[in-house]
């Protein structure tokens, strides 16, 4: 999609030909130097135009204008604008539903290549509805198209336009009449035969009321009423060809010809007429008519324009051949009727303005020297004229005209300002003022000289505006303005505040408080001032540099002319009033004005639309919040703000979070590099004046932060890295005390087991078993030492290791065992009843050795009754077991032995030593490790 | 030439109803240009069209290289060349219907909007014409005038003979269609 400047032009100032019309302004819509002839157009929810042409599909608002589609030659005739998005008929048969970057087709049938759709409405439950020409109406639904068409008594099979009427009911024209298709079927045809004026309908509308608005060949405008069969031609004299498009809003009817442009009806005034003023007379078609969001009316007319007409703003730059581009002065009076003067004469005419309504000329001689500047009416309905050198003239209800002059007690002849208040009359003169009553003229404040305006307060004081002598108070003849200035206008706001202005004063507050002025140095108090004015709450200053109003409450300040685009617009002294309505009337050299201003008008805030946000060049359709993500976080935010009648007016302010304030006219911010949160994009934008207040339009911006960095993961992340550490450290804490513990077991092991080895008991009694066997078997005697010397070279060969085979345990024990039977004898019995297969299981070394010494240190063994150390294995327990028999002397003990083995054993496996003392009998249930531990 | 085409095709399709197609015999369709400077005229007879009575529809189709008349050959030259580009939009057409629901059956007088689609130098608009209708037992003749504004067909003036060619030409046309005859 790409953007180009659209070229705005006002219409109606540049006309040669008067006529009375709603101010119009046109757009070129030309993207590069091309000139599409725009055929349709539409307005979307959002209030932008979007325009179809033969060459493709635009979207503008009135600024810039984006090209939607390129059709390459292939014309659009039809547009319906669906929210935000717009359906579109393409020549070629193809129906396109487009956003603002991409259009997706609908339906193609290659039939409505050869029948154009002229018009597309979509059903309120979403199925399209196509009025083709030569084919009826299709109605495009999910399982395929249903026609209607002559066959189901469709009048004809050519239909020009189609409306949607309440209840889902359809009124198409055709070009044999009107006919009304509601659930697939016709239910109702309207044509010459029934009373219709022309069978020939070229388009169709419905008005609020439910009538159908039709605009036929020959005969104008008609509206039926189909509930009531009522028909009202909206012009029996139709003079302006065949009616190719219409539009109603608000009893306007806007009625688009072939041949004679726009004209417009209004209804609330009796039809009054106004036609849209013809460039040199030539011929213009109006097609694609619709009334916007604002109440105006577009247009495209088949070339690259489309054209804007505003009924708020109604301009009168000719009537019945009266120029009315001279205005001098203007009023209301209490009938609504406006009085004009200009070089031509004094005029009335009814507020509605139209060709049909005559002028009333007053019959006043009019002198071009000295030309009326000031009118006014009073209550009883007399309107007082005042000339600059030649007197004032009074015209009573019933017409009749009174001339006053010097003579008649007037100050002076050159009267620049007439003012009333109830049965009091006003005149500013250059002597001073002069009140004038029933009881007849009374100069008041002669010596106040120039005075350019008179502002009665009472019925016998009032504020006089003069030239270089400030404002003067006439009760008091106290200057009430800060300064002998020169003031030119004075107006009174609320019930008693009086404002005054001058060149170069500002606007001045100069009663009833102290006297203040502002905005000295803004337009149009660095000009020429013509008048000060009051409408809608706000006082309005019309001068040579431009409009402003001005809200006393607020302080806001509006350039008017920019609201209303009527910059070139230069207005005359005391050229305003303000009509019966609230309407502004103003006259000014392109004509007389009618502003019928709302409250947006006074107001430079314009409201802004988002229209596109592209994440990273893709759009996105959100609103309002805008979801992304890190590593989508470059955006492109386009706005506009719509303001038809000057859009290139628009100034735009924007703010990133609590940024700066930066002001564009580029109506997009690019945001790139957004880091994760939240953003506020702040948008305004005003017309006319500066912004006001903290109005901002807000849109939000969430970007996510990526995975990893989302809180859960983070918490998660540190409490595994928090767990392993922990963990990590308890196991090294465990091993280092474990490992401790087994040094300190070791050692305390190794002791006991050297402690035990050199028992001298032991020793004791080998080497009196040794001695007997040297007296009594020397063989035997070798024998021992031998075996002896084994035993003890088998302690110093296992006390190092931990662990050593069942085997070599077995091995040792044997040894121990046989030194001991030296010494015991039969006394002592030893049954081993372990399996082979479990000799290579680990023990600590010297535990059986240690077991059995304890059992021959304790119990008492007999050659009768021997004392049997049994061995056996339950499962992967070995049982070491001997009969409890004590021997009644204790032996000395260290008490380590069986200790130390219950500790080593705790340190190397989870399964216990187990000491079991039951039955007369002392267990010792010994674990047996695995061999490969 | 391709709408002409299946316009035909599409009477020839209706003829199921044995409509009754007459042909034009005899034609004169003239413009005159009154421009401030100069005012020219031309016209042609040859024109061939053909319309059919039960459904009221027709097409016309004039070829623009046998308009006669102008005030210069080289006149006559320029029109073909410059500004009707004959060469490549051989003919001007106009088919479409007639709206107001006359028996053409029946002789007498008739004044009748012709609809349709009016293509000159290629470029389409539709018109309603309003045309009157002489019928008789023989014959249907059609008259009309009606105004052609030459850029709506695409055809671009150049400035300086603004004066001498009008931006609106006016055209007649007189037609007289006869049963089952040829164009000559």
């Amino acid at each position: 999609m790409n953007r180009w400047l659209a070229a705005l032009f006002v219409a109606c100032l540049m006309q040669p030909l008067l006529a009375q019309f709603p101010f119009m302004r046109s757009l070129e819509v030309r993207p590069g130097q091309q000139r599409p002839a725009i055929n349709c157009l539409v307005q979307d929810s959002l209030g932008l135009l979007w325009a179809g042409s033969d060459m493709g599909l635009y979207r503008t608002d009135g600024e810039f204008v984006d090209v939607v589609l390129r059709t390459e030659g292939v014309a659009v005739t039809a547009l319906h604008p669906v929210g935000r998005t717009v359906l579109a008929a393409l020549a070629n048969g193809v129906i396109l539903r487009c956003t603002s970057t991409r259009c997706d087709t609908v339906l193609f049938d290659p039939v409505l290549s050869e029948f154009p759709v002229r018009a597309m409405v979509p059903h309120t439950d979403g199925r399209i509805c196509l009025a083709t020409y030569g084919a009826g109406v299709w109605i495009v639904q999910p399982g395929g198209v249903n026609r209607i068409t002559t066959a189901e008594g469709l009048p004809d099979d050519h239909v020009n336009g189609m409306a949607l009427l309440t209840g889902d009911r359809l009124v198409v024209a055709t070009d044999q009449g009107l006919a009304i298709c509601s659930a697939g079927k016709v239910s109702e045809v309207f044509d010459e035969a029934r009373g219709a004026p022309d069978n020939l309908v070229l388009s169709v509308a419905v008005a609020e009321d439910g009538a159908v608005v039709a605009g036929t060949d020959r005969r104008g405008v008609f509206t039926w009423k189909p509930d009531q069969d009522k028909v009202t031609e909206l012009d029996t004299a139709w003079a302006y060809g065949p009616v190719s498009s219409v539009a109603c809003k608000d009893k306007l009817i806007w009625v688009g010809t072939a041949g004679h442009g726009t004209v417009l009806f209004d209804l609330k005034t009796h039809n009054t007429r106004y036609r849209e003023p013809l460039i040199d007379g030539q011929k213009a078609s109006t097609t694609s008519l619709f009334v916007d969001h604002d109440g105006a009316a577009w247009w495209c007319d088949g070339s690259e324009r489309i054209h804007r007409a505003d009924p708020a703003i109604l301009f009168v730059p000719e009537h019945e051949g009266v120029d009315l581009r001279t205005i001098t002065a203007i009023c209301a009076d209490p009938l609504g009727r406006i009085w004009f003067a200009t070089s031509e004469g004094l005029f009335h005419h009814a507020a509605a303005f139209s060709e049909e309504l005559r002028l009333t000329r007053v019959p006043i001689e009019v002198d071009v020297r000295a030309p009326i500047v000031s009118l006014a009416a009073a209550a009883d309905g007399t309107v007082w004229a005042a000339t600059f050198g030649n007197g004032v003239f009074a015209v009573d209800p019933s017409g009749k005209v009174n001339k006053y002059t010097t003579s008649d007690g007037l100050s002076n002849d050159n009267v620049l300002a007439v003012r009333t208040n109830g049965s009091a009359v006003w005149f500013a003169t250059l002597r001073g003022a002069t009140k004038w009553t029933v009881r007849g003229f009374e100069p008041v404040a002669s010596e106040a000289g120039f005075t350019f305006d008179v502002w009665p307060l009472s019925e016998n004081d009032a504020l006089l505006a003069t030239d270089g002598q400030g404002v003067l108070h006439t009760g008091t003849r106290a200057e009430v303005s800060a300064g002998p200035r020169t003031f030119y206008s004075l107006v009174g706001f609320g019930n008693n505040t009086v404002w005054a202005a001058g060149p170069g004063t500002g606007l001045c507050k100069v009663i009833p408080d102290e006297p203040s002025c502002i905005g000295a140095d803004r337009a149009p108090f660095d000009g020429d001032l013509y008048a000060l004015g009051t409408a809608l709450g706000r006082i309005i200053a019309f001068g040579s540099t431009g409009t402003v109003s001005m809200d006393p409450v607020t302080g806001v300040w509006t350039d008017l002319a920019s609201r209303f685009g009527l910059q070139d617009a230069q207005a005359q002294l005391n050229a305003i009033t303000l009509g019966s309505d609230g309407s502004i009337w103003y006259g000014c050299d392109k004509g007389l004005v009618r502003i019928k201003a709302e409250e947006h008008h006074l107001y430079p805030q314009v409201a802004v639309i988002i229209t596109d946000v592209l994440v990273e060049g893709e759009p996105t359709s959100a609103q309002g919040t805008i979801n992304t993500t890190h590593d989508h976080n470059d955006l492109l935010v386009r706005f506009t703000a719509l303001h038809y009648s000057d859009p290139g007016a628009v100034r735009f302010e924007y703010r990133v979070n609590d940024g700066p304030i930066q002001r564009t006219r580029d109506r997009e911010v690019a945001l790139s590099g957004l880091l994760p949160g939240t953003h506020r994009l702040r948008i305004r934008a005003f017309a006319g004046g500066q912004p006001h207040g903290d109005v901002w339009h807000v849109l939000t911006i969430l970007v996510a932060p990526p995975w990893w960095k989302s809180p859960w993961v983070i918490g998660g992340a540190v409490f595994v890295l928090v767990g392993v550490f922990f963990l990590v450290l308890r196991s090294r804490e465990r091993r280092i005390r474990y490992r401790d513990r087994m040094e300190q077991e070791k050692v305390r092991f190794q002791l006991e087991a050297l402690q035990s080895q050199v028992d001298p008991h032991f020793l004791f009694n080998s080497f009196n078993t040794l001695v007997d066997l040297i007296e009594t078997d020397a063989g035997k005697a070798v024998e021992h030492v031998d075996e002896l010397s084994t035993f003890f070279r088998n302690i110093l060969l296992v006390r190092d290791k931990d662990l050593i085979t069942l085997g070599e345990e077995f091995g040792l024990l044997h040894t121990y065992f046989g030194l001991e039977q030296r010494r015991f004898g039969k006394a002592i019995e030893l049954h081993i009843e372990v399996a082979d297969d479990k000799m290579n299981a680990r023990i600590v070394p010297l535990t059986l050795q240690l077991l059995v010494e304890n059992a021959l240190k304790h119990n008492v063994g007999l050659v009768d009754e021997p004392l049997s150390i049994g061995i056996d294995l339950e499962g992967d327990t070995l049982v070491v077991h001997n009969p409890i028999r004590l021997r009644t002397t204790p032996p000395r003990s260290t008490g380590f032995g069986l200790d130390s083995i219950v500790k080593r054993y705790a340190s190397l496996t989870t399964r216990t030593i187990r000491i079991d003392r039951s039955d007369g009998r002392f267990a010792v249930y010994i674990p047996l490790l695995p061999a490969t531990s | 030439m391709r709408t002409i085409l299946l316009l035909f095709l599409m009477l020839g399709s209706q003829l199921v109803h044995a409509q009754e197609r007459w042909r034009v015999s005899r034609s004169q369709v003239a413009f005159v240009s009154d421009a401030p400077m100069e005012r020219i005229e031309a016209q042609n007879t040859r024109t061939s069209g053909i319309l059919e009575l039960g459904t009221r529809s027709f097409a016309i189709q004039i070829p623009m290289k046998e308009f006669e008349g102008f005030n210069a050959p080289l006149q006559r030259e320029h029109f073909n060349e410059n500004y009707m580009a004959t060469a490549t939009y051989p003919n001007a057409t106009f088919t479409g219907r007639i709206i107001e629901s006359v028996d053409l059956t029946v002789p007498g007088t008739y004044a009748v909007r012709a609809k349709g689609k009016l293509t000159i130098r290629g470029v389409e608009h539709e018109r309603i014409i309003p045309c009157k209708l002489v019928v008789a037992a023989d014959g249907i003749r059609v008259t009309s005038a009606f105004d052609i504004a030459v850029d709506e067909h695409g055809i671009r003036v150049p400035r300086v003979v603004q004066q001498k060619i009008a931006a609106v030409v006016a055209a007649k046309i007189d037609l007289l269609f006869e049963p089952g005859s040829a164009a000559p």
